[in-house]
């Protein structure tokens, strides 16, 4: 990136709320009840992670068998796109941070489409192959290729959840970053005010976070 | 955001951020453990398969959560809230795990551990052998619900 | 405009301006950001909702007045689950903390707001659409599950189960935003000289109950989800047909649930602390082993959940470990307890109308707590678990704890919230009617349990005919209690006197501030110098109060 600063040519001003000292309060307080939401974040996702040990050990050989069906190439694919998007968040906040409006609106451009081919590799390819396979949960199971182990459909009854719950986290990610853009092009994200970035900033790495464990258990680990 | 300089202006924050090499480092260090960790799941480690996968999976939320999310250089407190999150998951999964690895476990008159944990499963019977017949103990224990 | 002066010549005349009247109209509640304001829509909804479930209450009361009852089986059913539902997500859980301790925490704090106001405003409207959905499912299908949603009947079942759990979800989502709220506030709007130890001990309750909102919701969250999901895909982990585990859903239920009990009585304790100190005229004995014992039971409350499930098909292993450990909650509870009595020893005791509600606090808690002791214990809890002893031990804690020290506490700061003071002997009748309700149709039913008596069941052998309708009478009693203080309420708002700034001659600082309080709360900033409870900083005691 150049290093010019190029001060927007409206910057909408930061004023801080009439019950906070001071704008640092105001930033931190923010910054601290966000770190609190994701802590219960990761207690909800916890919960299906604990249900997936539970069931991994119940039934080991399921999962091994059941895990070969994922696609390692799809499942790389979207690694890789939402390591990428983790970055270009991270590069939207510095660039607000040192007054560089049109690079913090490129990275959350970025960070968008980003996102958006995470959901597309998801819903064009993943998903309506097993939708076809009928690798299914429970109530829509038709796959005979894994009669051999017991109970098949709790893995695809965990992988949808837990996938599908992670998906619906990408698609709240996409409308925030959506508002950012649009707060984004007003002017409201500069070097003296840029909480909301900060925030969503950390909520997309949650959510990159949640897949960096996702994808080893159900696509790798056998 | 290591240096906060208190502006008198206390409507806007001053904070420096950390260089862009910082941020590249670690998405090239966040490819190469994607390389690594699909890389050696072609091997089978067999039980170590788990946790080796686990293993590179942590290092690399470890430089998200240090890095891309910043709280190497941020305010303790924020560091305590996301790891009682951690530590409280710990706390719900041990004994709900543990529950079930010792579920129908004891058989003090027979002196012996019947696992029968696995709906559709005969129990696996371990410890001291039994003193009465193997028929009749298989008649006394009932087989888990499925 | 009240200035600092006004508050100082304590005339007992409303203050020119205050939250109530600073704007009118609608719109001006609908989108208020004040927390006062918001911590009065949550009373209002809160004491609808406790009239619902009391009313749903009666009615089980009355279908077990005397053998044979009047509703089918199912009909029973339902109005014990709802009753459950309704009393647990809608009243209990929300009550104090999001309508007292929206209203107060600020203000005990010195703080302008709470740290989030429109993140408040927003927990709110969460709250009325998980309330809306509730009443959804009741009338589209009241779940007769019970409102611990046990698999595998809630599969199975034809009511609204996916509806209502949904609607727990989104009222947990409004509990954790609440919480989130809280912890944020003390932790970065303590004003000068308020230090962790000089604040008082209803926001130490308020902060512990936080931190348990926030560490067990998303708990619940999740196994509501999974069990919506397991309802409408068959996930196959909770249903046993398909080789899934009941034992693991009452697992997921009880992280939350149990230590849920805490999110309720917690801020009833806070209120009691509160309450004991002013009306004892003393410090609390002990004050930084009662700030402190609020955050040991949030922690050790999250290690006991398995006493639930004793007779569920949990290891023995398990069951003992969580016995053993479930005996260690009765210790941060008991130095509350201990302490509170310790305070009374000596203190100048006002008999006034709160510290009447905290009294009887007092007395049925520490029945409700003792009575929970062999329930923890694995060898009687097995013959006494699915019995009304459960039933009566349940009640104790959360009817006769948490719901006295709410109208304890609603008495205590009512002139606040209102600028009105109320009937005193009025109160004390409607008092003395609950005191002799809630034991009459209570206590009745710990020996219903030793008698064997089972819990929800619609009908009964005519041995205990005797006992039940006793119990059902004296739930008469208690509504008549609650109707008293209703009115009451209402009479108050209507002609009560107005008063002054300090009416009970409380320390803290909610008391330095006009009754009602200015919108911002305090004119200016508050500086704090000394303890919560120090006589000697204290604001002036005034109006008829100082009799």
């Amino acid at each position: 990136m150049s290093q010019q600063v190029a001060v927007a040519d409206k910057i909408v001003r930061h004023r801080v709320g009439h019950h906070w000292p001071n704008a640092e309060l105001e930033f931190s307080g923010a910054k601290l009840g966000f770190w609190i939401f994701l802590c219960t974040e990761i207690l909800m996702f916890g919960g299906l992670f604990v249900a997936y040990t539970y069931f991994r050990s119940l039934y080991p050989e399921t999962f091994h068998e059941a895990h070969k069906t994922l696609s390692i190439p799809l499942g790389t694919l979207n690694t890789g796109v939402l390591i990428l998007s983790s970055f270009t968040v991270v590069m939207a906040i510095r660039s607000a941070m040192v007054n560089q409006r049109k690079a913090m609106l490129g990275y959350l451009y970025a960070t968008l489409f980003l996102a958006g081919a995470f959901m597309f590799v998801k819903l064009a390819f993943e998903w309506p192959h097993k939708f076809h396979m009928g690798t299914l949960p429970a109530a829509f199971y038709t796959y005979d290729g894994l009669s051999h182990v017991p109970k098949p459909h709790i893995f695809y009854g965990l992988y949808f959840v837990m996938t599908g719950l992670h998906g619906i986290h990408v698609l709240i990610g996409m409308g925030l970053i959506t508002w950012l853009i649009i707060q984004g092009h007003k002017g409201v994200f500069y070097k003296g005010y840029f909480t909301p970035l900060e925030i969503v900033g950390l909520y997309w790495h949650f959510v990159d976070l949640v897949w960096i464990y996702l994808f080893p258990l159900f696509y790798l680990a056998g | 955001m290591a240096h906060h300089h208190h502006s008198e202006n206390i409507h806007e924050v001053d904070h420096e951020p950390l260089p862009t090499k910082v941020y590249v480092g670690v998405l090239v260090g966040l490819a190469f453990l994607t390389f690594v960790t699909v890389w050696v799941a072609q091997f089978d480690f067999g039980i170590l398969n788990v946790p080796i996968a686990l293993a590179v999976a942590t290092m690399k939320a470890s430089l998200v959560i240090l890095y891309f999310m910043n709280l190497k250089y941020d305010k303790g407190f924020n560091a305590v809230a996301f790891l009682a999150g951690f530590i409280f998951l710990v706390v719900f999964a041990l004994p709900t795990l543990w529950d079930r690895e010792t579920r129908d476990a004891l058989d003090p008159d027979r002196n012996v551990i019947v696992h029968h944990t696995r709906p559709g499963y005969p129990p696996q019977v371990t410890g001291e052998k039994p003193a009465e017949p193997k028929a009749e103990e298989k008649a006394a224990e009932p087989v888990a619900a499925d | 405009m009240s200035t600092a002066s006004d508050i100082a010549t304590q005339a007992p005349s409303m203050p020119k301006e205050h939250y109530l009247n600073a704007t009118r109209g609608f719109k001006s509640w609908a989108l208020t950001v004040d927390h006062k304001r918001i911590g009065v829509m949550y009373l209002v909804s809160v004491l609808t909702f406790f009239l619902v479930g009391g009313l749903l209450a009666l009615l089980v009361r009355l279908e077990l007045l005397a053998p044979g009852g009047m509703f089918e089986q199912k009909t029973y059913n339902q109005l014990f689950t709802m009753h459950g539902v309704v009393m647990t997500f809608l009243f209990i859980i929300p009550s104090i903390p999001a309508s007292l301790g929206n209203f107060f925490l600020p203000l005990q704090l010195g703080a302008k707001d709470v740290a989030f106001p429109k993140l408040n405003l927003f927990s709110f409207y969460i709250y009325v659409v998980g309330a809306i959905m509730a009443i959804v499912a009741m009338i589209v299908g009241a779940v007769d599950t019970g409102w611990t949603f046990y698999t595998p009947y809630s599969l199975t079942t034809d009511t609204a189960v996916v509806i209502t759990v949904m609607a727990a979800f989104v009222l947990g989502f409004s509990s954790i935003l609440t919480g989130l709220n809280f912890i944020v506030t003390i932790h970065k709007l303590r004003p000068p000289g308020m230090t962790w130890f000089r604040m008082p001990l209803f926001l130490w309750a308020l902060y512990s109950t936080s931190v348990i909102q926030l560490l067990a919701t998303p708990v619940l969250g999740i196994t509501l989800l999974l069990l919506a999901a397991e309802r409408l895909f068959g996930v196959g982990i909770f249903d046993p047909a398909l080789g899934g585990d009941p034992v693991l859903f009452q697992h997921f239920f009880w992280f939350y649930s149990h230590p849920a009990v805490y999110i309720m009585i917690v801020p009833a304790f806070g209120v009691i602390s509160e309450l004991v100190a002013t009306f004892s005229r003393r410090e609390v004995f002990g004050y930084k082993f009662v700030a402190l014992s609020s955050v040991a039971i949030a922690i050790i409350g999250f290690f006991v959940w398995g006493h639930h499930m004793f007779v569920s098909g949990q290891s023995e292993f398990a069951g003992m470990v969580f016995s053993f450990l479930t005996f260690f909650v009765a210790i941060p509870t008991a130095v509350k307890i201990f302490n509170w009595t310790a305070t009374l020893y000596k203190g100048d005791i006002q008999l006034r109308t709160p510290m009447i509600f905290a009294m009887m606090f007092l007395i049925q808690f520490t029945i409700g707590g003792l009575t929970g002791l062999p329930l923890a214990s694995l060898a009687t809890n097995v013959s006494l678990h699915d019995t009304y002893y459960v039933v009566a031990h349940f009640h104790y804690v959360m009817m006769g704890g948490v719901a006295f020290a709410f109208v304890g506490g609603l008495y205590y700061w009512w002139p606040k919230i209102t600028g009105r003071m109320f009937d005193e002997k009025v109160a004390n009748i409607g008092a003395v009617l609950m005191f002799i309700g809630f034991n009459t149709t209570f206590f009745t039913q710990f020996l219903l349990g030793f008698k064997g008596m089972p819990r929800r069941y619609f009908d009964y052998d005519p041995e205990f005919a005797g006992l039940h309708a006793f119990s059902s009478v004296g739930s008469w009693i208690l509504g008549l209690g609650f109707l008293v203080a209703l009115i009451n309420f209402v009479q108050s708002l209507r002609k009560g006197e107005i008063a002054p700034a300090n009416p009970w001659g409380g320390t803290t600082l909610e008391w330095t501030t006009s009754s009602p309080p200015h919108p911002h709360n305090f004119v200016d900033t508050p500086t704090v110098s000394a303890g919560p409870y120090d006589r000697e900083h204290a604001p002036a005691e005034t109006g008829r109060a100082a009799a």
